[in-house]
């Protein structure tokens, strides 16, 4: 049957049990020079190497990042796409060290990340409490729900002065001015009234202009933006991603942009990376992803969403199947029972990630032998 | 092993179906036999059971339902293979009638015969027929009381009522909380408003007033002893159901917005359907929480009610009217046997079902996942 | 001149009925003026003083075996349109034709041998089936309660519905918990086809769901349309499904309906100044193609306070004066399609 006895169970969190106080008891070992390193090349904001987040629950283990390798080059917009459970916003957590403990967990790899102050910290290997001075400053994060994600009882303004009071060290005279100066920054008219108001009393998509003025305020390197339109209607998202394009081009922050939504990142990342099940299966500029997309997923991805500028008639293209179950993957490609273009090798192990072009990665046997033809 | 087979078996199924039906084998993808997970009553008892807390409350409670209903009949079966010859039974209304003798003195203040005062003790000894006061024995495990009765004996059939009153009490309320609550929250408009009005009144009479007077009543109407219990049932109920009534109906008026309720509407369901079918399954859980935790405050409800004279009476045996002998300060000084053990039954018992409740609160809970 | 202003309502009125009653003959559903409010506030004795216009003088009719999509911002009254049309709530004004029978002021007896003709599938495949019964009794049920087949064959009719919808013959004693987005949905589909309905009211059967997931749901809902000749009235804010999937495309904004007309008028010519606003603004998945984006000003006005005359002059950027005072008309423009636009009145007059 599909439910797991009650042996099992046991088996599964004594298990846990073990493992996590090794990892915990590996986190605590850590010294200054474990987390201290440098950069691979100067020009990134942040590296992420060999990933893995893994989560502990009572069903077994689950890789919601496994393996993640990938970077932000500064001065440029990374979008990370996926379906549901495929691990983008793990990653970003991970990216925080916002993980619930002591279930969520950074079981390996690193975490590069540039801070302002010219140190290279490998975020996966810091103690938390030292977190404190990157988090909300160097790295900001702007959410999904604006309606919960600003607290209901301070003005917009006491919120906002928070931030530069904590990371600016501006006096309340300054921060007062720096708040409305941003509140400005993100297109709000009347800023000064804004600034003593209460979120209830404004609309979605204004929360999310002063989401995005917090994230601002600290004048950060990173900005996470995890769904930053998903809750929002059709008309204010292009107001609020017209915003973000124009604020990335303003101030000197990368953006992180988290998205399911395949039009958003073709209107707005430079490079994007696409996630099946904690994987990247493919990576690369936003050109070579949607001009020429070698893994099979990702071409399913791009037909299965009708076109508004597309012909209607034929039938819509469908990825048959579901996204697997997280605990107990395979060890072959995760993707192969979904895939049209199986062959041979593909009941092998895991593809490896190849090159195709200096930017452009794809994990995948037939990509890459039909590549390998092609020259 | 199983998987594979279970796969196997599929694909078979699927063939079948392909041949019926000409296009659907892409969309026809197995997505269970590869999914492991808890059933949920399984997940619920997990979370139970993870919480010592109530574990805890749950051996209390099985503890004191044990000893009180099946005390006595332990202890004979024990007797006849009593090798220490330590067992004695008692009945719940048997006095011992060994006698003794109840040695009294007390400081007195006197004139001798050349006129000088002095003070001496004067010492009295009553007797009687039966053994008060015994302390801890090899006959009296917990010794006897004012009348000479077996407090350890009285204790399990005092407990034997106490436990009844409450599940009948709760019965009574869960019943007509979820009647009243149900109407309420389900036809809404003026009958809720009713309803809820009395639930209002019920709620704003100050208990406790109200119970010395009806307390007073009953004792000048002189009622059977033995029909006490049931006024003290009926009395309990009237001020508890309030309380049940309104939680069904809050649950009651959340669900109806639920989205399979109005899907429920949609298919044209019947309304005793939708009400016992869909609705009051999924009340349930908070109710059996609500229940629970309700065992408690009833016991202590019963127990304030006897030791005010409304409840049970002598000769009958409950854990308050056990307390209620302690009413003046010799026996509070003197004789902590005869409520201490009472006392502690009475703690043990609401803690207990107050562990429960919450534990069982937290594993209904589909938000708590540790 | 009171008299006489009260005689034309009522000839106005009854025409309106006549006109009512000859669309009806001709189409499956007919909906004409429907006004549904909520209110929003009341005085002391629970008399409302406030409204809520969720939905405002809607009217559209619908053929057999087409799709109906309705678009607009959440806010729209899309979903309250959608559920006054299967007579969830009470309805203000205005009257529902289905099959040439008016169903506005039918009680909820009589409305049951309407409910298997009309159907509503729901956004939330998680809420909208109930927790503790399994699969096979969800769509059961409703098959016994109106006694679509014999009682001893609805066991083989509920597995012949799940196959068509693309369900396993053994997830008959599954949970629903147990499954994913997409199956549920699946299984909310295959429990609305089971009753045989006519009409069915998709309430954004796809928003909740990922991408690939989407694409197989609209599949099957195409490929059922097909099969059984089902009508849709197909509710979302996604502009792109809604052109794959709809004959006909209603815009909504704040209550009312700003234009409603075929597919490929309504896209190769939309007409209202929101419309334009509403379709340049979905997002292309193709970093090659620039749109000519109108990017709206300022948010939606609460639909409890809209504002006066035509409800969007505060974010139109072709607002007249007009427009300010007086609301506008829903009116025909070219041969089915409607639009209600100051921008059209003078050209009707030149």
């Amino acid at each position: 049957m599909a439910y797991i006895s009650n042996k099992e169970i046991k088996k599964i969190i004594k298990n846990n049990k073990l493992e996590i106080k090794a990892l915990e008891k590996k986190n605590k070992a850590y010294s200054k020079d474990d987390y201290i390193t440098s950069m691979k090349d100067d020009n990134n904001v942040v590296e992420f190497e060999e990933l893995k987040t893994y989560f502990y629950t009572d069903n077994g283990v689950v890789k919601a990042v496994n393996g993640v390798t990938f970077e932000v080059p500064s001065h440029s917009i990374v979008g990370i796409v996926g379906e549901s459970g495929c691990g983008k916003s793990v990653t970003s957590l991970s990216l925080m060290r916002l993980l619930q403990g002591p279930t969520g967990q950074i079981v390996d790899g690193s975490i590069r990340f540039k801070a302002s102050d010219g140190v290279v910290y490998d975020i996966a290997k810091m103690p938390l409490n030292k977190m404190s001075s990157i988090r909300g400053k160097d790295i900001t994060m702007i959410f999904q729900e604006p309606m919960t994600s600003l607290n209901p009882v301070f003005t917009i303004g006491n919120q906002l002065d928070e931030v530069s009071l904590l990371h600016n060290n501006y006096d309340k005279q300054q921060s007062k001015a720096h708040s409305i100066e941003m509140l400005k920054l993100v297109g709000i008219p009347d800023a000064e009234m804004v600034y003593g108001k209460y979120p209830h009393e404004l609309s979605g998509g204004m929360r999310q202009r002063v989401m995005i003025a917090m994230a601002l305020a600290a004048k950060p390197k990173l900005i996470v933006a995890d769904e930053p339109t998903t809750a929002l209607d059709v008309t204010i998202q292009a107001q609020i991603l017209d915003l973000l394009r124009d604020i990335q081009k303003k101030t000197d922050a990368s953006i992180m942009l988290i998205t399911h939504d395949l039009g958003v990142i073709a209107e707005m990342a430079d490079y994007v990376i696409v996630m099946y099940a904690g994987k990247i299966i493919e990576k690369g500029t936003v050109m070579e992803i949607f001009d020429n997309p070698l893994h099979p997923y990702t071409v399913g991805l791009q037909k299965s969403k009708p076109r508004i500028d597309g012909n209607s008639n034929e039938p819509l293209f469908s990825i048959p199947g579901n996204v697997p179950n997280p605990i107990n993957m395979p060890s072959y490609c995760y993707f192969k029972n979904r895939c049209k273009n199986c062959i041979e090798k593909c009941n092998g192990e895991y593809p490896k990630m190849i090159q195709v072009s200096d930017t452009h990665f794809v994990s995948c046997y037939y990509a890459q032998e039909n590549n390998s033809k092609d020259n | 092993m199983d998987n594979e087979q279970i796969l196997n078996k599929e694909v078979v199924e699927n063939n079948d179906l392909n041949t019926t039906s000409d296009d659907d084998l892409e969309e026809i993808v197995d997505e269970i036999s590869d999914v492991k997970q808890m059933s949920p009553t399984k997940l619920v008892l997990r979370r139970f059971f993870r919480s010592k807390l109530s574990v805890v409350g749950l051996i209390m409670i099985i503890t004191l339902v044990v000893f009180s209903f099946l005390g006595p009949y332990i202890l004979k079966l024990l007797n006849y293979i009593d090798f220490l010859d330590i067992i004695t039974i008692w009945g719940e209304n048997e006095p011992d009638t060994s006698g003794s003798s109840i040695i009294n003195e007390s400081l007195i203040k006197f004139n001798t015969a050349n006129g000088n005062v002095a003070f001496g003790y004067d010492v009295y000894t009553y007797y009687n027929d039966n053994n008060l006061y015994s302390g801890i024995t090899k006959v009296h495990w917990l010794g006897t009381d004012d009348r000479g009765f077996d407090i350890f004996t009285r204790l399990m059939y005092g407990g034997r009522i106490s436990l009844q009153i409450s599940l009948i009490v709760v019965f009574l309320e869960m019943l007509i909380g979820i009647i009243l609550g149900g109407i309420s929250g389900y036809f809404g408009k003026w009958v809720d408003q009713v309803i809820m009005r009395i639930v209002d009144i019920f709620n704003c009479i100050p208990t406790l007033p109200i119970l010395l007077i009806a307390s007073s009543i009953l004792n000048s109407w002189e009622v059977n002893e033995g029909n006490k219990i049931y006024y003290l049932m009926i009395i309990i109920t009237l001020f508890g159901w309030s309380g049940t009534a309104r939680l069904v109906r809050g649950q009651i008026l959340f669900l109806r917005e639920q989205e399979y309720m109005i899907a429920s509407e949609v298919m044209g369901y019947p309304t005793s359907k939708k009400i016992f079918g869909q609705l009051i399954p999924n009340v349930l859980p908070q109710l059996i929480v609500s229940a629970t935790l309700g065992f408690g405050s009833v016991i202590i409800y019963e127990s304030t009610l006897s030791y005010l004279g409304l409840g049970v009476q002598f000769p009958y045996a409950a854990w308050g009217t056990m307390i209620s002998s302690a009413n003046n300060y010799v026996v509070m000084q003197n004789y902590p046997l005869l409520w201490v053990p009472a006392g502690i039954c009475i703690v043990l018992a609401v803690l207990g079902f107050n562990f429960v409740g919450d534990g069982l609160r937290d594993a209904f809970d589909p938000k708590g996942k540790r | 001149m009171a008299l006489n202003q009260e005689n034309l309502d009522e000839v106005k009125e009854n025409n309106q009925e006549a006109i009512d009653k000859e669309n009806a003959s001709k189409h499956l559903l007919v909906v004409s003026h429907l006004k549904k409010y909520f209110p929003v506030a009341k005085d002391f004795f629970g008399k409302p003083i406030k409204w809520l216009r969720a939905v405002d003088d809607v009217s559209f009719t619908l053929d057999q075996g087409k799709t109906l999509g309705i678009v607009g911002e959440s806010g729209c009254g899309k979903t309250t349109l959608g559920r006054t049309i299967l007579k969830l709530y009470d309805i203000q004004g205005g009257n529902i034709y289905y099959d040439g029978k008016n169903i506005t002021n039918l009680k909820s007896k009589e409305m049951i041998p309407y409910r298997c003709k009309i159907q509503y599938v729901f956004q939330d495949p998680y809420s909208s089936l109930p927790p503790r019964l399994p699969i096979g009794e969800i769509i059961a049920q409703p098959v016994r309660i109106h006694n679509i087949v014999a009682k001893d064959e609805v066991k083989k009719y509920v597995l012949h519905i799940m196959k068509e919808c693309g369900l396993q013959p053994h997830y008959y004693d599954r949970y629903p918990h147990e499954f994913s987005g997409g199956q549920r949905q699946r299984i909310c589909i295959a429990r609305s086809l089971a009753v045989k309905p006519n009409l069915v009211v998709l309430d954004e059967p796809v928003s909740a769901l990922d991408v690939s997931i989407q694409a197989q749901i609209i599949n099957l809902l195409k490929k059922l349309q097909t099969k059984e000749g089902f009508t849709y009235i197909f509710i979302t804010h996604d502009i792109s499904v809604v052109k794959y999937i709809s004959d006909e495309i209603g815009v909504m904004y704040l209550g009312s309906m700003v234009e409603k007309g075929s597919k490929e008028s309504i896209f190769a010519n939309p007409l209202h100044p929101y419309t334009n606003a509403l379709f340049s603004a979905v997002p292309v998945a193709d970093p090659k193609v620039k749109m000519n984006r109108i990017i709206l000003k300022g948010d939606i006005p609460s639909p409890s306070t809209p504002p006066k005359g035509c409800k969007f002059h505060t974010r139109c950027n072709k607002c007249m004066d007009i427009c300010k005072e007086v609301p506008p008309c829903f009116k025909e423009i070219e041969k089915g399609h409607f639009v209600a636009c100051h921008l059209y009145d003078e050209k009707k007059e030149n």
